[in-house]
């Protein structure tokens, strides 16, 4: 009997609206979470305002944390003007360098790592053992270490100031070939048995199921290596000179040296331009794919 | 090895060969010519070369300017490692409990990640410009005497904010998937288990983190040690006075600027000794972590 | 359909396992034979071999009276269904069947009247457009069936393909499988290692163990005179009760136990014997042969389930009973078999012996 006179009471009680209790440990969540995006994207944001100042406003005054007025100008002549901080060269043509490097990159590098690990995968022959050895070793030879003989061997074979000789010393390494190899392995074993069946050869299988399957890992990873592509430092300043092939990372090197040298008034406002003009392509892209992106990352740095 | 596999073939050897050739001219030949000049000494015009023997490693590790940026390197490697490693560790245990605004700040931490390092070493080096920036001014007007262009405390305390400030992101990343790939259900069990927020986390999820956390050291490692050049090449360029210079910046000033052929291999390959360790000490720790 | 002859056929890993063991057998066009056995016994392996998936070691594997050892699979017009199916995922349920019509360049018209048919047959018509992952478990396993018929192969094989599906699926698709197989008249090779699949799709069993066919033959022969030790335990549940024993003139006397069946009683050679009894074919007698105590009585509504430990022996054995039975829940029992009914089996090679 008590029980069913309680009824009535809880229900009133459960139907009062409840205040809202905000844990501490929420307040700090949130807190903690605040100062952390600032922490990343205050410089960014700082870069951005400040480039839409005059050169001489941000000489006065310092960095700036709202828009200015003279954001078309700066960007006008960063994307379209020699001079400046990017000398003979513009930030259009810099970009359009970055985008190929960065699609030719993510494109060389998923294509060679496709059939290289479909191969070690799905035959049986008598070089995958060593095959596999060898590209194992590309792992243990990042590019730092061997700077100046590869730097030797692309100059002698006539490729330097050139996208081949800027983009194929790059793909070649091992990650994406491991990455692949991984997946093949989950792909179950029926699945290529299962199409033997129905008549499909060697390349019949790869074109018809493997390729189409990996779609969603081929996106994935896309995007990781769009990114890495087109974030390529060392590489490309070892191996171009002429200014006309400088990705818009190198052209931040070159908005170093212009700053450093000094001159009447060091036009920061185009600095600060270059590196949001740098930066925003690839942030969009990881923003943009975000969940494909996440997946990629987690995938490609097992 | 799968359990079917395709018979003789051409197939394989054309789908291999492209990667193959490129490693072998662009990998293995090179590597084979640091190691090979590294045994070499060449006088000062160039002119002649002779075979030394070990010659340039000896003066290459006995060379106190190399012990001192070995020494940079190590402490600037242990530094970045552990704060970016820390603050994201923080952050991600954080945006994991939140459900307002969760994917807000999930977005907010992660871009980031496609900032490249030498471009984050522009911004980073213009918030420090003495003309313009403003924590140059605020060190300063905070009683800090501070100047990174004369002071190496200055500037390497500078490279290792940089630094740690583009880490974050990925670091963020993979702890927030590890925090995620723990069962629901270990979670309230450690709930009905223990009250305390902060004793739960380190005697459960930190444990459970493990994984991600030694995989992260491994991966900032070698952050630290290649990838921070383009951030060292826009901001100190190993300076002052050699304050900053990471063993991977050094290999490149002498090699390159300083056409010291035969130190820069020799210090390539103690370089890629070292990849060798942390190559070894990855794959170990994958293979305890995947079953074959 | 054609018949299938496996003779001889052995299999050897290259890390020296030895999976399958001269195994020879006939199937005959329109037959459904069904391989049984535990898991690693080589069952399988055997089916893959037919398939074409797996190399043959030794001996030989003959369709519609050719031989096919060095065929590849797709020239061995064979359909096989997967356990976990092996759709291809990002195919429609019309490609996945039609894919390997395509491929044998038949032309477009034939291949959708195809396809349409065989979906008809199998209630996916109005699945042709979906993916294999917008499909339920049993719809999966009839496009695998599916792709399976629209090639009208010589013989189908089937890798446990009800495993996947919960078990009142389990015991539908069987029923569809086995309905199917008749009306269309198929050659089928069938591996499970579930005995009441085998025992209600098989026109004949191969009961498989360690690599070896250990009998041939109709589920009921196989049941009711067991070619081994094995077998016998392996096929029926409860599993059949083994106790130790020795023959002397005719009469039996188990090991340990007071009493036994008279001289004259069993017509096997004197020594010792396995001898096993049938849980259904024990039953309660004050003077049976059979002595022991009871552990457990499991109530089944239409059944009883009596757990007993023989006096004189570790082992343990299991009795069945109607339900309406009445039955001591505890002490000690004693049980009597028709010596008809017993399975005699050599203690060393575990093989029949002559009753």
């Amino acid at each position: 009997m008590a029980a069913s006179e309680d009824i009535p009471a809880r229900a009133a009680a459960a139907a009062r609206p409840r205040r809202l209790r905000i844990s501490g440990r929420t307040l700090a969540n949130h807190a903690i979470l605040i100062l952390g995006a600032v922490f990343l994207c205050a410089p960014l944001w700082i870069a951005f305002m400040s480039s839409t100042h005059s050169a001489e406003t941000l000489y006065r005054e310092g960095l700036q944390f709202w828009f200015g007025d003279s954001m078309l100008e700066t960007y006008g002549a960063v994307m379209f003007d020699t001079g400046g901080v990017t000398k003979n060269t513009t930030a259009l043509t810099m970009l359009g360098n970055s985008m190929v490097l960065g699609l030719g990159f993510a494109i060389g590098k998923i294509v060679i790592s496709m059939t290289a690990a479909y191969a070690i995968v799905y035959f049986r022959f008598r070089l995958a053992t060593p095959f596999f050895w060898v590209i194992f070793l590309t792992l243990l030879l990042p590019l730092e270490v061997r700077i100046v003989p590869s730097y030797e061997v692309v100059a002698s074979l006539g490729l330097l100031n050139s996208y081949t000789g800027l983009i194929v010393p790059l793909i070649a390494s091992a990650t994406g070939t491991f990455f692949f190899r991984q997946f093949y392995k989950s792909v179950p074993d029926e699945l290529l048995e299962a199409a033997r069946l129905d008549g499909a050869g060697p390349l019949r299988f790869f074109l018809d199921i493997l390729v189409p399957l990996s779609r969603t890992m081929v996106a994935a990873i896309f995007i990781i290596m769009f990114v890495v592509g087109w974030n390529q430092y060392l590489w490309p300043i070892i191996m171009t000179t002429d200014d006309q092939l400088y990705t818009i990372v190198i052209g931040i090197k070159q908005v170093y040296q212009v700053l450093a040298e000094g001159g009447e008034l060091p036009q920061y406002q185009e600095a600060f331009a270059l590196t949001i003009l740098a930066i925003l392509p690839p942030v969009l892209v990881v923003l943009f794919f975000q969940r494909w992106f996440i997946k990629g990352l987690l995938e490609s740095e097992k | 090895m799968k359990r079917a596999q395709f018979g003789h073939s051409p197939i394989p050897y054309l789908f291999v060969g492209p990667q193959l050739a490129i490693i072998v001219v662009f990998f293995l030949w090179p590597a084979g010519q640091a190691v090979y000049q590294s045994f070499l000494l060449q006088d000062a015009f160039g002119l002649s070369t002779r075979f030394v023997w070990f010659r340039n490693y000896e003066d290459t590790i006995l060379n106190t300017v190399w012990l001192e940026s070995a020494g940079f390197t190590l402490l600037f490697s242990a530094l970045v490692s552990f704060f970016s490693i820390a603050v994201a560790l923080l952050l991600a245990v954080r945006a994991n409990e939140v459900i307002h605004a969760a994917n807000a700040y999930k977005t907010l931490l992660i871009w980031a990640y496609a900032v490249a390092p030498p471009v984050a070493g522009l911004i980073g080096g213009l918030m420090f410009n003495p003309f313009i920036g403003d924590l140059y001014h605020l060190f300063n007007a905070a009683g800090w005497d501070f100047n990174h262009t004369r002071d190496g405390f200055d500037a390497s305390f500078m490279v290792i904010l940089i630094a740690v400030w583009k880490q974050v992101s990925i670091n963020f990343i993979f702890f927030l998937a590890g925090l995620q790939g723990i069962p629901a259900s270990v979670q309230e069990a450690a709930r009905l288990d223990c009250r305390s927020d902060e004793r739960r986390f380190w005697t459960i999820t930190f444990p459970l983190l493990a994984p991600t956390s030694f995989f992260l050291l491994v991966i900032n490692v070698t952050y630290a040690f290649f990838e921070t050049f383009g951030i060292i090449d826009v901001t100190t360029r190993g300076g002052p006075g050699g304050a900053t210079n990471t063993l991977v910046y050094k290999v490149y000033t002498d090699g390159f600027l300083g056409a010291d052929l035969g130190g820069s291999s020799a210090q390539s390959v103690i370089l890629l000794l070292m990849v060798l360790g942390l190559t070894v000490l990855q794959f170990r720790f994958i293979e305890r972590k995947v079953h074959y | 359909m054609a018949d299938i002859r496996l003779s001889q056929v052995e299999k050897r890993y290259p890390n020296g396992a030895h999976a399958v063991r001269g195994v020879c057998v006939d199937i005959a066009d329109g037959e459904f034979v069904v391989l049984l056995g535990p898991s690693g016994c080589g069952k399988s392996t055997l089916l893959r071999m037919v398939a074409g998936l797996e190399e043959i070691t030794e001996g030989e594997v003959a369709i519609g009276g050719a031989l096919v050892n060095d065929v590849s699979p797709a020239d061995r017009d064979i359909a096989m269904v997967f356990q976990n199916y092996a759709l291809y995922p990002h195919m429609s349920v019309f490609k996945n069947m039609a894919y390997g019509l395509i491929n044998r360049r038949f032309p477009k018209e034939e291949v959708r009247a195809k396809v349409e048919a065989a979906a008809d047959m199998l209630q996916l018509r109005d699945y042709l457009d979906r993916r294999p992952h917008q499909l339920s478990g049993g719809q999966r396993q009839r496009v695998a069936m599916g792709r399976a018929i629209v090639r009208e192969p010589k013989a189908f094989l089937f890798d446990e393909p009800l495993s996947n599906l919960d078990a009142k699926l389990r015991v539908h698709m069987r029923v569809e499988i086995k309905q199917l197989q008749r009306r269309l008249g198929i050659t089928a090779l069938y591996v499970t290692h579930d005995q009441v699949e085998a025992m209600t799709l098989a026109d004949r069993l191969i009961v498989m163990n360690g690599g070896v066919a250990e009998q041939i033959g109709t589920p009921l022969e196989v049941y009711e005179r067991p070619a081994s030790a094995f077998v016998a335990t392996f096929i029926g549940s409860p599993a059949m009760a083994m106790l130790r024993g020795r023959v002397d003139g005719g009469a039996l006397r188990l090991d340990g136990q007071p009493a036994g069946l008279p001289s004259g009683a069993l017509k096997a050679p004197d020594g010792p014997v396995t001898v096993g009894v049938r849980p259904e074919d024990l039953r309660l007698a004050e003077d049976g042969w059979i002595a022991g105590r009871i552990e457990l009585v499991e109530h089944l509504g239409a059944d009883q389930v009596l757990h007993a430990a023989l006096d004189g022996q570790g082992e343990r054995l299991i009795a069945r009973f109607a339900g309406a039975e009445s039955l001591p829940a505890d002490g000690p029992v004693r049980l009597a078999a028709d010596p008809a009914k017993l399975h005699l089996f050599c203690p060393e090679s575990g093989r029949r012996l002559a009753a």
